[in-house]
């Protein structure tokens, strides 16, 4: 019994990083309408920054947390530039973006490698004390404190989008970029801050990531697949999908991994995706869209 | 045997009913038009003769087989063709491969004939481009057959959309306010056309329209559409002096 | 002259082969507007396939190449199948998620496939006429296939489907065909690949050369199987011959397309070909210029 709740203390832990990456992946979705491949990238980026970072500072979690996100933002915003600005101003045709982001994950992803490959760094222990036992069961500090910030973080967002300015201007985007341009929004501050929103999560979910695993420059690409996969599930665009969908995965991953191995557990996440998908294309909270003929 | 005979066709999305009780029939070699305000309903009853849509209730008859619910292509394929609203030409693809495109689906050379090209894809080809050209040459635009389509202007890119509907010599053309965004030169050319079309293959024409133009030269039958609801029809003369249509249109004389 | 050699070498027996695979993503992406994101594991299903014929059964060449081509049409049946039905971004995500899927099953395998060390001693039946020759063909398959009526119909399909299907196209009959189609062609080019470098190892077909491909089709010019040919050409070869590390290479291959998509986004060839139509009237302007030029020179 005991070893059925770890797993799904684990599957909550590894599916609150998803969560992170996830929202952030969804709320450029929701604006913009593409899916961005770079975010994986942005992630490694910020991650192996905060690294640096902590050869500075030493082992404060809040301040590299901190400065990882703003890092993360900042990248983030450069990315739209690169990739997405003038693309936006003239092309409608979604393969480009595609194509574009991908090549810019690529990039972020082989510049970090290109400094940092071969050894296998990793953040130091900010914590004094790692693992808790209660109960029987191992409780990762870590994993707690990851929980924490991402129910804060993205309940910090829920706040800026209901209640703020920028956050309404960005709903409104979401529905309507055109019409919301006409309201008197300056839609490029706009979307630059969803892209600095989503930078800083990513960042977030990054330092998580190497605090709880290994650094290694591809997990831009793992998390950008996994993202993807997690945002398709929850319904494209939606955000409280994406974090429902990411819990799903987190816990379905743990699950397979512990029953078929971590080496397998890809193709049991694969099949699981498939027929969710053949069952509830819309994913957990999308909606159909019909094209007017 | 009427060519298309539809009763009672109903459709909503949601809440909102866009077609509530039409019943329309269009005869072979007849040109029928559908007229009514904006949002009757009128492109969402092509659209369901099409395939695009499925109906709620009612029934569509082509050459007395029933069509609702079967899918968009075998539809096209028993010999609907349509033109839409937004020009939806083929980017990527010349003027005459995007006529040809209406010919594709009816060809039977398979996949290895045509990575092989053998003799019977060759064949097929020359005679598909032929039939395309003549498609073309009917709406006289034979000279811009290499062209893309994106290059040409919204007049010569809406024959172009008329020469794909009718090259695979369909038994209905329904056209979709074909005349939208033509100046009266060319509606005049485009009446021209749309008639001698019609003498030429005998096919029944459904036209959805706004410009009255079009629906007084060309239609011989006219349905009024409005508010999902079939108003009146009849010839032109009676449709045009019946009072709901007056009503529906103008409004009335306000009571003293 | 070594360089020369050396480039010749490397451009046919690595980059040419990489091109087949590529070419099963020109079908799929370019010509018919899915999004393939997991093309190279159809690479890795031929490749796996002719491996094990070839070292466990002996086959020969002639057997494993017919095999792997059968294996990729089949996996593509299977994976399109679902594909086709689901939405047209979804496409993207199923294929993905096979990719990773098939890489980590063929990671893990070990008793069967060698799992992450690879197979090794794979006999090496190809060389340079039949690598050429083979490319040579596919090219022209799907130059045919191009100017066919499948090709109109794909090009259709993805420039609007609902106008496609209104014209009679069978739009999920053609797209299925086309992921077979897709699965064979990266297949074949898997088959080469293994008979050529004598080892496989699982990690040329992820989502990194999956990728790659993308970036070629994109690059070349969606529609224009010219395109695809000279951007895996040039793309190809480029980092080979600036012989940096395989970081900077990406680096630096990742910064050119950046720059394409801003000031290019058509890609380098647009949707032009080159059939001999287009050859003709090229030359055709270019003696006109010389005329020209000659005229105006007499003149003075």
């Amino acid at each position: 019994m005991n070893y059925y709740i770890q797993l799904l203390v684990n599957g909550i832990s590894t599916g609150a990083v998803y969560a992170i990456i996830a929202v952030g992946w969804a709320l450029i979705f929701s604006i913009l309408k593409f899916s961005n491949f770079a975010h994986g990238g942005t992630m490694v980026c910020s991650a192996y920054a905060g690294m640096l970072l902590t050869r500075l500072v030493g082992a404060n979690l809040p301040l590299v947390l901190v400065i990882s996100a703003l890092f993360g933002g900042l990248v983030n915003v450069g990315v739209e530039f690169i990739s997405f600005h003038r693309l936006r101003q003239s092309s409608k045709q979604v393969l480009l973006y595609f194509v574009s982001s991908i090549t810019m994950g690529l990039l972020l992803q082989n510049i970090v490698a290109l400094k940092f490959s071969g050894i296998f760094y990793s953040f130091p222990n900010f914590f004094p004390v790692r693992f808790l036992n209660w109960g029987g069961i191992t409780f990762d500090v870590a994993d707690i404190t990851m929980l924490c910030i991402a129910a804060v973080s993205i309940a910090a967002l829920v706040t800026v989008l209901r209640r703020t300015r920028v956050g309404i201007s960005i709903r409104a985007l979401s529905m309507d970029l055109g019409a919301t341009s006409l309201m008197g929004v300056n839609v490029n501050f706009v979307v630059l801050t969803t892209f600095f929103v989503a930078g800083a999560l990513a960042a977030i979910a990054g330092v998580f990531v190497g605090v709880r695993t290994i650094l290694s420059p591809q997990m831009g690409t793992l998390y950008t697949v996994k993202g993807f996969m997690v945002c398709v599930i929850g319904g494209l665009g939606s955000l409280s999908g994406a974090l429902w969908a990411a819990i799903l995965l987190g816990l379905v991953e743990t699950f397979l991994t512990a029953l078929i191995g971590a080496g397998l557990a890809p193709v049991g996440t694969f099949l699981f995706m498939l027929v969710f998908l053949i069952l509830r294309p819309q994913g957990i909270a999308g909606q159909f869209v019909t094209d007017k003929a | 045997m009427m060519l298309l005979d539809i009763q009672n066709l109903a459709k909503s999305f949601g809440g909102v009913q866009a077609v509530k009780n039409v019943s329309l029939q269009v005869d072979s070699n007849r040109i029928v038009t559908v007229i009514g305000p904006n949002g009757a309903g009128k492109t969402t009853i092509f659209n369901l003769i099409s395939g695009i849509y499925k109906a709620d209730a009612g029934s569509i008859q082509f050459c007395g087989k029933e069509i609702v619910g079967l899918p968009q292509h075998e539809i096209a394929r028993m010999g609907v063709s349509r033109t839409f609203q937004n020009i939806r030409l083929f980017m990527g693809l010349t003027v005459l491969e995007n006529v040809m495109t209406s010919l594709d689906p009816a060809g039977s050379y398979s996949v290895f004939s045509a990575m092989l090209t053998l003799p019977q894809k060759r064949r097929q080809e020359k005679e598909n481009r032929n039939l395309a050209l003549q498609a073309l040459e009917l709406v006289g635009l034979a000279d811009y057959r290499d062209e893309q389509p994106k290059n040409l202007s919204y007049g010569l890119q809406r024959r172009v959309e008329l020469a794909r509907a009718i090259a695979n010599k369909p038994k209905l053309l329904l056209l979709d306010e074909p005349a939208a965004g033509l100046n009266p030169r060319e509606v005049q050319e485009f009446i021209g056309m749309v008639s001698s079309l019609r003498e030429r293959f005998g096919f029944g024409v459904l036209i959805i329209e706004h410009r009255m133009q079009v629906v007084n030269e060309l239609s011989e039958h006219i349905y009024v559409v409005s508010f999902g609801n079939l108003l009146a029809h009849g010839s032109p003369y009676e449709v045009r002096n019946n009072p709901d249509v007056i009503k529906a249109y103008i409004g009335e004389e306000a009571k003293r | 002259m070594q360089m020369f050699n050396y480039l010749l070498s490397y451009l046919i027996n690595n980059v040419f082969i990489l091109m087949i695979g590529m070419l099963g993503v020109y079908v799929l992406t370019g010509l018919t507007g899915m999004f393939s994101m997991g093309q190279a594991a159809f690479m890795a299903v031929g490749g796996y396939t002719a491996a094990m014929l070839a070292k466990f059964l002996h086959w020969p060449l002639i057997a494993t190449l017919p095999a792997s081509v059968l294996m990729g049409a089949l996996f593509g049946l299977l994976i399109g199948l679902p594909a086709v039905r689901l939405r047209r971004d979804y496409v993207a995500i199923v294929s993905l998620g096979f990719g990773e899927a098939l890489v980590a099953f063929l990671n893990n395998s070990a008793s069967l496939t060698g799992g992450a060390l690879g197979l090794t001693d794979i006999p090496k039946y190809t060389n340079e006429y039949i690598i050429i020759g083979a490319l040579v063909l596919i090219i022209a398959f799907i130059w045919n296939f191009k100017k066919s009526r499948f090709g109109r119909q794909c090009i259709a399909i993805k420039s609007d489907e609902l106008a496609a299907a209104s014209m009679g196209i069978n739009v999920a009959r053609v797209k299925l065909l086309v992921f077979v189609l897709a699965g064979a062609i990266s297949a074949l080019g898997g088959c080469l690949y293994v008979h050529t470098t004598t080892y496989l190892d699982s990690s040329a077909f992820g989502w990194d050369q999956s990728s790659m491909w993308i970036i070629m089709v994109f690059f070349g010019g969606i529609n224009s199987l010219t395109g695809s040919i000279f951007a895996g050409i040039i793309l190809g070869l480029i980092p080979e011959i600036l012989r940096f590390s395989n970081e900077l290479r990406i680096v630096i291959y990742c910064l050119l397309v950046l720059f394409i998509v801003n000031f290019r986004p058509e890609g380098l060839f647009g949707t032009v070909e080159w059939d001999m139509r287009t050859i003709r009237r090229g030359i055709g302007k270019l003696s006109g210029r010389i005329k020209a030029v000659r005229a105006r020179k007499d003149v003075k």
